[in-house]
């Protein structure tokens, strides 16, 4: 009957602190990101631009696009992000070497994109210059500052991968 | 048996028979340490033969030996740049029989190689070659690969790359109007090259799978 008790304590126990968990969860998930387009990404980071220099982006699709790009790379979702890369880099690097490549960032929670310029390079080329904010599995900020390109092809942007060094197919 | 041995024992006391019995057990010794040094060399000789002629690969109207891997290696070292792995030599060798098969039965190489057979890797080489080349010519790109090839490296298609107003334009990393590049048709044939060049590995051991399991063959 002790042992039932005890059990059951520990049961009762492990309830409440899922509750707590998930009541933690919910509270500090409503930061998800809401485009200009008005369709919310069910992603818990921010897209913020630094300086107030807000530089509108060429469609809401695009920014949809780049949203879930980096929502996605974060979570891990290489198989989803994979179809997101420009269709030249497909046909000459293999998925399996993509998801060697980006498996990394899944390791991180992304906190927040700070975007400092958007850069339209030609009609189809865009050039963002970013920092990217976020979590590392020890539990420390840090950030990261890149320049994401992006392609439009058939109505629809692609991210862009230039390291050479990694993938020498797209030379 | 004593009373047996006993009537011969005298003989062994006697000088001349130990002589001779020495002079037989030296002759026996030479014999015997020729018979154990040669015995390997003799074996070693007869395993390598048997390693040579050993299939190593097969499938319809394939057959590679042990031979024909040597073969290719010492062709590879002599006339080309390429250095195969010892592991892989087998699986490579029967990579280019399996092509330069394929480039004579369709009749790549002329009407008249159609039923030729070749073991000669200089021969298997160039065959193969002509399958490859094959492959590359009839490969079909998405137009969204080539146009994407196109638009993500505009400063690759710059009509006039040296001028000062281009050159400056690139370095503030601004706006590239359409018209200062070259017309996507003029350089579409440039762009295959290269996409194809760079995915040419893919494609080879794509068309080697296929064409491995319509040969039937297996590497043993």
């Amino acid at each position: 009957m002790k042992l039932l008790f005890t059990n059951s304590a520990k049961y009762l126990e492990l309830l409440l602190f899922a509750l707590v968990l998930a009541f933690l969860i919910a509270v500090s998930g409503c930061s998800a990101y809401k485009s200009n387009s008005g369709i919310e990404v069910a992603y818990d980071f921010e897209v913020i631009h630094s300086q107030d220099k807000v530089i509108e982006w060429p469609d809401s699709d695009f920014e949809e696009r780049f949203s879930k790009y980096w929502g996605l790379r974060f979570e891990g979702e290489t198989g989803e992000i994979y179809k997101m890369e420009a269709p030249y880099f497909r046909a000459v690097v293999p998925e399996g070497q993509h998801r060697n490549y980006v498996r990394g960032t899944s390791r991180n929670t992304l906190k927040s994109i700070e975007i400092f310029d958007k850069k339209k390079r030609t009609d189809h080329f865009f050039e963002i210059s970013m920092r990217l904010h976020f979590i590392t599995e020890s539990g420390n900020h840090s950030t990261t500052d890149r320049r994401d390109r992006w392609v439009k092809v058939d109505d629809d942007w692609y991210h862009i991968i230039r390291n050479q060094v990694i993938f020498p197919q797209i030379s | 048996m004593i009373m047996f041995l006993s009537r011969y024992l005298y003989l062994i006391k006697t000088p001349l028979y130990l002589y001779a019995l020495s002079k037989a057990a030296i002759f026996l010794s030479v014999i015997s340490v020729c018979m154990i040094l040669l015995a390997p060399a003799q074996s070693t000789a007869g395993e390598n033969k048997q390693q040579e002629s050993r299939l190593v690969a097969s499938g319809k109207g394939i057959e590679i030996k042990q031979d024909d891997v040597i073969r290719m290696e010492a062709f590879l070292e002599e006339n080309t740049p390429f250095r195969i792995p010892q592991g892989e030599l087998a699986r490579y060798t029967l990579k280019m029989k399996i092509f330069a098969q394929e480039a004579l039965q369709k009749g790549l190489a002329g009407e008249e190689w159609k039923a030729y057979q070749t073991s000669d890797p200089k021969e298997i080489f160039v065959f193969s070659d002509v399958y490859i080349e094959y492959l590359m010519d009839n490969y079909e790109l998405d137009e969204s690969v080539i146009v994407s090839y196109y638009r993500s490296f505009p400063e690759r298609f710059l009509k006039d790359p040296e001028s000062d107003e281009v050159k400056e334009r690139l370095r503030e990393r601004g706006y590239i109007p359409e018209d200062w590049l070259e017309p996507l048709d003029e350089v579409r044939q440039d762009i295959r090259a290269v996409i194809l060049r760079n995915k040419q590995r893919q494609i080879r051991e794509d068309a080697f799978n296929e064409l491995k399991e319509k040969y039937e063959a297996t590497i043993h």
